[in-house]
Formats: C-alpha cells, structure tokens, sequence
C-alpha cells in the first residue's frame, strides 16, 4: 500500500494550528536548568524570559556543590553537605547511605590507603552489609579491589571508572530533588524522545517532513522521485531552539 | 587510658568552659557519624550524651541558634534509628523543650529541625501525644502550616516548605483520638491543610493529604466540613484521566490473573455517566476485547464445566461494557457488532447475582436504542430472561430488570405485545410492594410507558390485573418521584378517548379522581403541579359530566387561575390548557360552555389571561391567543362584556379551528426518541385537546449493588 504523502505547506500549516503557549515553553527550559544544576543560566534565563524559577536557586547551587565533591571523590564532604541540607535523607535512604560508604571505601583504595581502607569497612561497611545481605555482596565486591592490581585489568574495575561516581553523583542529586519535591529528571529530553517515537510511527505509515537531525530540527522532506530537494524556509517545530 | 573520638566528642559537650564554636564542631562531628549508622546511634546513647543535648536545647540562650539547631538533629537522628531510641529520648524528656523551639520568634531552621525530630518521634504509636495538646502548642504547630504567612523571608522559601510537611505529618500522627482530631480542627488546621494541598508541591501535598486523612478517620462531623469545602482544591483530572489512565486500563484487559479481573471494573466507574469518556475507551477499541473475554470464558466453561472459577472477571467485563454502551449509540453498535449479545443474554441467566446484574446493565444500556429494542434484542431472546430476572430474589438485580422493562415495553418495541401476553401486569402487583423506591419507581414507569397510547381494552386489561386500589397506594407514595409517575400513569390512562377517562373516573370511585388531584395541586412542587393540571387537561376532553365535575370543584379551579402565574412557564401553558379544553367551543357555543366562561370570567381568568398576552414565553402567549378567543367566541354570541374587558378586537370568531398542537415536553434530550406522543388535535373528531403524558425511556441507570441509585428523569 501506498504511503500517505504530507506535503511541506500542509505540514507547516498544521503545525501553526498548534498553539503552544510561550511561557510553557520557557517553564519547559528553566525546568531542564534547574533539575541539570545550571545555575547561573538559570538566572540569566529567569531575568530574561521572566520565567519565575519554581525554586530558590540556592538550592541549585548547593546540589551542584555535592556534586562535584562527588565527581572529585570527596565523599565525606558530600555526605556532611546532605546532612546540612537536610539530616533526614541519609537517615531513611540506607541504600543511598550505603553507596556513599562503599565510594568512601573505594577512595581510600584507590589512594593506596589499605590500613584506613579495612579499619573503615570493618568500622561503617561491615554492619551495614549485616543488616541487608544486598549490601553484603557488594561490599565484598568493593574488599576484592584489593586482591587486584589497581592499573590491570580486573572483573572489579569498573569500580574504579568515572562512571562509578557518575552514578553515585546521580543517585544522590535524585535523592535531593525528590527531597524539595521536584521531579528528578528534566522534562525536555523525554519530549524529545517521544517526538522521535512519534516520527517511528509516523514513518510507517506516511511520508511527511520530519526532524531528522534534532540539533538542527530542521523539518526535511524525504526524497520523492524527481522533485528538487533541499530544504526551504525556516521551521516551526515546537522543539526547535530549545 | 586513651578515650575514642566519640567519648572525647560526648565529653566537649558537656564542659561549660568549652566555646560554644568547639560544641558546634563536636555536635556536627556525632551527626555526620550516626546519620545512616545505627550502630553508632547505639554507642552515643550509651554514652548519655541525651542528657547533654537536653541540657543544650533548654536553654533559654537563643544568641547561638547553631548550637541548638545541631543539638536538634543529632536528637532527630536518633529518632530514626529504632523505637527503643525514640523511647530513650521520649523518657529523658525531651518532647517539651522541643516543642519549646517552635516558638514563632526562632530561627526558621531551628524551627524546622525541632518539627523534624518531634516528627520522628511521633511515629512511634508508644510515645504519648499529651504533651502537644497542652498550653499553645498545638496553636503555634497549626501556624507552622501557613507557608504564605507574612515572617515570609528570601531565602527561607524551602525550609517553610519542608517545616509546613513536618507539621501537616506530625498532626496526622497525633490523630489517634476523637477529641485530639476535634481539637486539631478547633485550632483552625483544615482550612491551612488544603492550603498546602492546593500548593502543587507534591511533597506538601502528600503531607496534607495525610493529616486530611487521619483527621477524617472514623470521624463523620470532620469528614462532612472537608467535603463541604470549596470544590477545586483538587481539581478536576478528567483529561488526564482520558488520555493517560483510560489507555492503560484498556491495555490492561489483555492481561491476565487479578489485574484482568480488576481493570474492567475500575473502568466502569471511571467512565460511568461521562459521555466522553465513554467514547474514548470505546475508540480504544475496548468493546472487542471485552467481548473476547466474555465470549472465551463462555467457550471455556462450555469445554471444562468450570463453574463459579471467573465469575468475578465476567461480571466486571460486563459492567464495563454496560457503562461503554450507557449514553452512546455508536458505542451500543459496536457491542452488537461484537457478536457478543448472545453471551450478555445467556449470562442473565448465570448462577451468581453479580453476573447476572451486570448483565441485565448491559441490556438496560442496549435498550435505550430504538433500533436495539426493534431488532438485535429481540433476535436474541432477551425477553425470556428478563422475564425470569423481574422474579429475581436480588434487589440490585431487580433494579436493573425494572429499568430495561421500562423500554421494552415501549410503544416502538415488538416485545411490547409479547410480554404483555406472558402476564406481566401480575408482576407488577408484587414488584410495587416490593419495599425498594427504585423498584417501584421503574415499575410504575412500565406500566405508563405500556398504557401510552393504548387501545382502551388494553387499558382495562391492565387496570383490571393491576388494580386501582394499588394506583391509588402509588398516588400517595412516599416518594415524590412514584407519585410523579403514577399521575403521569393516570395522564395515559384518561387520555384520548371518553370512554377512558370514564373508566378512571369509575375505577377510582366517585369523586376520588378529582379529590386526589385537588389534593396534588395544593401541593407545591412543580412535577407534581406539571402532571395534575395535565390529568385536568384530559378530563376536560370528556363528556359533559366529566367538565362539570371539575368545575364544581373551586379548589381546583383556584390552583389553576393560581398556575397561571406560576414561574414555569410549563405550567403556566399547562394551566391555560384546561382553561382552553373547558371553554372549547363547538361550531357554536352551547349553552353549558357559555356557564363555564361566565364562571370562569367571574373568578377572573380573562384578566390573566390579558395579563399573559405579554408573557416572555412564545407558547404561554400562542394558549392565551386560543383561549382568549373562545371568550371573544362567548362574548360575541352572548353580546355581554363584562368589566369592560373586551378581547382584543383584531381577534375575530372566523377562523377559529383546531389547533396542532406538537407537545414533546417529555422528549428527553439525551434520547433520539422516546415518544412519538401527544395527538395533534385530531381533526376529524372534533375533540379538544387531551395530552397523553408520554412514553419515556428509561435515561439513567442503577450502579449494580451500589446505594446511589440514580432515579429517572424527572422533571
């Protein structure tokens, strides 16, 4: 069966029926600064749009600060910001709680510090694996970093990657955010990824102009037997510009 | 001996000497180490150092808030740990100098952690609540939720925030009595809670909704004043429901064990009596897929004789598909063209209740389609179960029964005659003692939508089996809505001809007509009012007899001059009505009809009705031209004016005729038809007018099982 053909003027004239409200759009932007931690273009965003930030942006600033300290390897510092912010989320999380300790662990391997290393497992590791078998493995996975070579290959070394504190770093900012009642992941890329699935669809069963590259979102028309390509006028996707 | 950190930390606490800065330093040093720690919780307490804090948070020194504040939270750390903690700090006494940093004037972040850690406590049901329903506590706590209040600083947006949850959960914690949910309410806590529920800050809203609920709990007064609040709080969620609930519960159906048993349900309610909602789940092609369930169970239970397994899933699915079918006809034809028809008929028939009243429900839906009742019902036999279903011993089931009676014997049904034939009409005796208003409601509504337009000996048919002593028992039923009906019934019965209307006259006895319907027009409630006047407006068509037994009563003839006046204008046209049978003059006017216009002039009516030559309604003033005339007639074959009260001139006796008259004030909108009804003023015969009361499907619908039982549409 032939495909439907959508040309480009009926396209765009159906996507100017949509009307999409401007400040929805700016609360779709400032909502992907804040939950991303960006700070000072949240600001700037806020004092140029108008867009009200739906939060202090203190409190950007103080996720990003852990942050960090996690990507930097400093644990303890992150751990003791938490519990300035808010004493409550180590104290309910135990899983989270768990993976600050068990990074603190790998941090004191990777820096060659094996007496520090045990007497800490022993001292803050050792009851929390007894009071949840789950942490239990895990712990004994982090222990056997020290059986390996730390610059050779080993089957725990992604412990030791960037990775590894990238998750932490995550787990905890989500642990943040869902302690000031805010959504952990930004609404736009989900956008983004349901206007991709929305053209998968589409793509069966109809040709049409669609976004083929999204930094650009461009609208293109795909090729159709002898008619000239390349693509004219501007396009009105409502995700362009984001 | 050396002494470890801790015991060395424990100890700064407790010297004088120390600066107050090494104290922040010791106390943040212990907080970092028992938070997520139970063990060290453990090795703190033992070391006594609760005392120690409670020395720290008593104080009245508030130059240093850090101290306190930190003091605070390593006590709401210990809080978390387990309950034997909580029952250390709780005996140590620290409730009250906690409270106690609730003052107004505190930091904010004092403030905050003081409702952290007394809401950690509080979550052990051994602590007692006492303490906080004494001097201002409760006063000062109940404050705490106004996130909005003026002390509103920069800055401190979230700690507002997050003390306002601590409060909203510390209040649902302390909730555990009718006199501590009274007291709560007293001190102004509810209208401050849907505050925060309105606040869209989840996290907020999850905590009000807690205290909300704790103070509903077992407690009726409460849960009247928060249902009683402005509506909007929570606003409505119907398009989300369509577009993102309806779509799973519907993926939902092709699943199996319990959550295929559920879904259907949950669908039902949802959709019930929304028109849109009802469309969308039927454009998500739910009804094939329920009929695919209904119709393989029915294959199962036909190859391994399980009986009774799914009877849940069965009901469920048919109730969905009643709702899907309840309101519109493209949704009733897709059930039909689901083939699945046969399996609703034969599950009328099913063992268990719930099956077959959910059944029944999909055929009450089904019903309301004129082009159901004409064919598709019919070819599936509907009638013999149904018939057998109006002597079911469940009342949800004998609801449903009534109700799609009250279509298939409607005059566009061929099921009409058959059923008749069966012996309905000794049913219905047994129905209308049966002490269920809504069953009686629905069977009263039968037999007016049987004897709509019926021969005359159908009529005494139907009257003979069913008897007028039980009309006369309807026409004083406690339920306005029965009474509705039942002079609706009396409205079909004394309709068209002369003959009817005698036989009402002598079925109720001599003057037990009329004195029931003067006794109706006293009454003020404008259905009844609507439907008396009516049955007047019919007897008025009879024989002279008939007329004169009217006119004799002043009692009615006063409520009528009064209707005229009456704020509806359906009564008002309905008034007038019996105004224009009673002066209907033949090609001359008799001298009977000449007494009853000087009667009625006498009494006034000609002035109102010039009165009523302005009236805002078209129709009022299309009857008060008509009726108007016949006095014009009166007058200008008897040559007196009185009260010098001439009909307009422009109105001359020529051309007076018949008049169409097309009246479907009972056409219920949501319905393509229910009555082809009301004759026009037949014009051969002669006749006056005369208003039969009209047949009408039945519009609403009676949730299985379910108190709130809709009743008919009423007007």
């Amino acid at each position: 069966m032939a495909k439907k053909v959508i040309s480009k003027e009926e396209w765009n004239a159906r996507l100017a029926e949509v009307q999409v409200d401007r400040d929805d759009l700016n609360k779709l932007i400032m909502n992907y600064l804040i939950i991303e931690g960006y700070k000072d273009a949240a600001e700037k965003f806020s004092q140029e749009s108008g867009a009200k930030p739906p939060v202090n942006l203190e409190s950007i600033q103080n996720r990003m600060v852990v942050r960090t300290a996690i990507q930097r390897g400093h644990i303890e510092e992150a751990i003791e910001r938490v519990n300035d912010l808010n004493p409550e989320i180590l104290d309910t999380n135990p899983k989270l709680f768990f993976h600050l300790q068990q990074q603190r662990l790998i941090e004191y391997i990777r820096e060659g510090r094996v007496m520090e290393a045990l007497e800490f497992a022993q001292e803050e590791l050792a009851p929390r694996g007894e009071e949840n078998p789950e942490f239990l493995s895990e712990l004994e996975r982090t222990m056997s970093l020290l059986a390996f070579d730390l610059n050779g290959p080993s089957p725990v070394s992604d412990l030791l990657t960037p990775a590894q504190r990238q998750k932490l770093a995550s787990e905890l900012n989500s642990a943040l955010l869902l302690s000031q009642s805010q959504e952990k992941d930004p609404k736009l890329p989900a956008l983004l990824k349901m206007c991709w699935w929305a053209q998968q669809q589409l793509d069966e069963r109809c040709t049409y102009p669609k976004i083929k590259d999204f930094n650009k979102a461009e609208l293109v028309m795909e090729p159709m037997g002898a008619v000239g390509g390349g693509s004219q006028g501007s396009s009105s996707s409502a995700v362009a510009g984001a | 001996m050396t002494l470890t950190p801790h015991e060395v930390a424990v100890s700064q606490l407790a010297t004088d000497q120390t600066v107050s800065l090494d104290r922040i330093k010791s106390l943040r040093f212990i907080k970092n180490n028992i938070i997520g720690n139970k063990t060290k919780k453990d090795l703190y307490i033992q070391l006594g150092i609760v005392s120690r804090l409670q020395d720290i948070i008593s104080t009245k020194d508030d130059k240093d808030s850090q101290l306190k504040i930190q003091a605070v939270i390593v006590l709401g750390s210990f809080a978390f740990g387990n309950e034997s903690n909580i029952l250390a700090l709780t005996n140590s006494g620290v409730v009250e100098p906690l409270l106690n940093c609730l003052n107004p004037s505190a930091d904010p972040k004092l403030i905050e952690a003081a409702a952290r850690t007394l809401n950690a406590i509080y979550a052990s049901p051994k602590v007692s609540r006492q303490q906080l329903f004494m001097a201002n506590y409760l006063h000062i706590l109940v404050q705490l939720l106004d996130t909005f209040s003026s002390k509103h600083r920069p800055g401190q947006d979230i700690v507002q925030v997050h003390t306002a949850e601590l409060v909203a959960s510390i209040l649902a914690r302390c909730c555990e009595t009718l006199e501590q949910q009274m007291q709560i309410a007293d001190s102004g806590a509810i209208p401050l809670l849907m505050r925060l529920l309105a606040s869209g800050i989840s996290k907020s809203q999850e905590a009000a909704l807690g205290a909300l609920a704790a103070l509903v709990k077992d407690n009726p007064e409460l849960a009247q004043v928060i249902a009683q609040m402005r509506p909007g709080v929570i606003p409505e969620h119907n398009s989300d429901i369509m577009l993102t609930v309806l779509p799973i519960l519907v993926k939902m159906l092709q699943l199996t064990g319990a959550v295929q048993e559920a879904a259907p349900q949950v669908l039902a309610h949802l959709i019930w009596e929304s028109e849109n909602m009802q469309k969308a789940v039927c454009d998500m092609e739910a009804i094939p897929k329920l009929a695919s369930i209904i119709s393989q169970m029915d294959e199962e239970d036909n190859v391994y004789g399980i009986v009774g397994q799914k009877d849940k899933l069965k009901e469920n699915s048919l109730l969905a598909l009643a709702a899907i079918s309840q309101l519109k006809e493209d949704c009733r034809k897709q059930v039909i063209e689901a083939k699945v028809l046969s399996h609703i008929v034969s599950a009328m028939s099913h063992p268990s209740v719930g099956v077959r009243a959910a059944a029944c429900q999909c055929t009450r839906s089904l019903s309301r389609s004129v082009k159901n009742l004409r064919t598709s019902l019919v070819d599936a036999g509907i009638e013999n179960p149904l018939f057998q279903l109006l002597s079911d011993e469940d009342l949800g089931v004998l609801r449903s029964a009534t109700a799609t009676l009250c279509n298939i014997v409607l005059d566009v049904s061929p099921m009409k005659k058959t059923i008749m034939e069966r012996g309905i009409v000794s049913k219905f005796v047994r129905m209308i003692s049966y002490g269920d208003n809504v069953v009686r409601l629905n069977t009263v509504w039968a037999i007016k939508n049987l004897v709509f337009e019926a021969e005359s000996d159908v009529k005494e048919n139907v009257m003979r089996q069913f008897g007028y002593n039980n009309l006369v028992l309807l026409l004083n039923d406690s339920e306005p809505a029965v009474q509705e009906q039942a002079l609706n019934l009396v409205r079909n019965l004394a309709h068209k001809r002369e003959h009817d209307i005698e036989q009402v006259f002598r079925g109720l006895g001599n003057g037990q007509l009329l004195s029931i319907i003067e006794e109706k027009l006293s009454w003020d409630d404008p259905r009844l009012l609507e439907h008396a006047l009516y049955v007047l407006v019919n007897i008025a068509t009879g024989s002279e007899y008939h007329k004169q037994s009217i006119l004799k009563r002043q009692g009615i003839l006063r409520s009528v001059l009064r209707s005229m006046n009456h704020e509806s204008a359906a009564i008002r046209v309905a008034s007038i009505w019996v105004i224009i049978n009673l002066t209907w003059p033949d090609d001359k006017v008799s001298q009977s009809v000449h007494e009853c216009v000087t009667l009625l002039r006498s009494m006034g009516v000609e002035d109102r009705l010039l009165a009523l030559n302005a009236d805002h309604d078209l129709d009022v003033r299309d009857r008060v031209k008509t009726a108007l005339q016949h006095f014009l007639m009166d007058q200008q074959q008897y040559g007196h004016n009185n009260n010098g009260n001439g009909a307009p001139s422009d109105q001359t006796g020529s051309g007076i005729g018949r008049h169409g008259y097309s009246s479907s004030r009972y056409h219920d909108p949501r319905q393509q038809q229910q009555q082809e009804n009301i004759p026009s003023s037949s014009s051969s015969s002669g006749d006056a007018f005369g208003g039969g009361a009209g047949s009408t499907m039945d519009t609403t619908h009676i949730v299985t099982g379910g108190p709130g039982a809709g009743g008919h549409d009423r007007r």
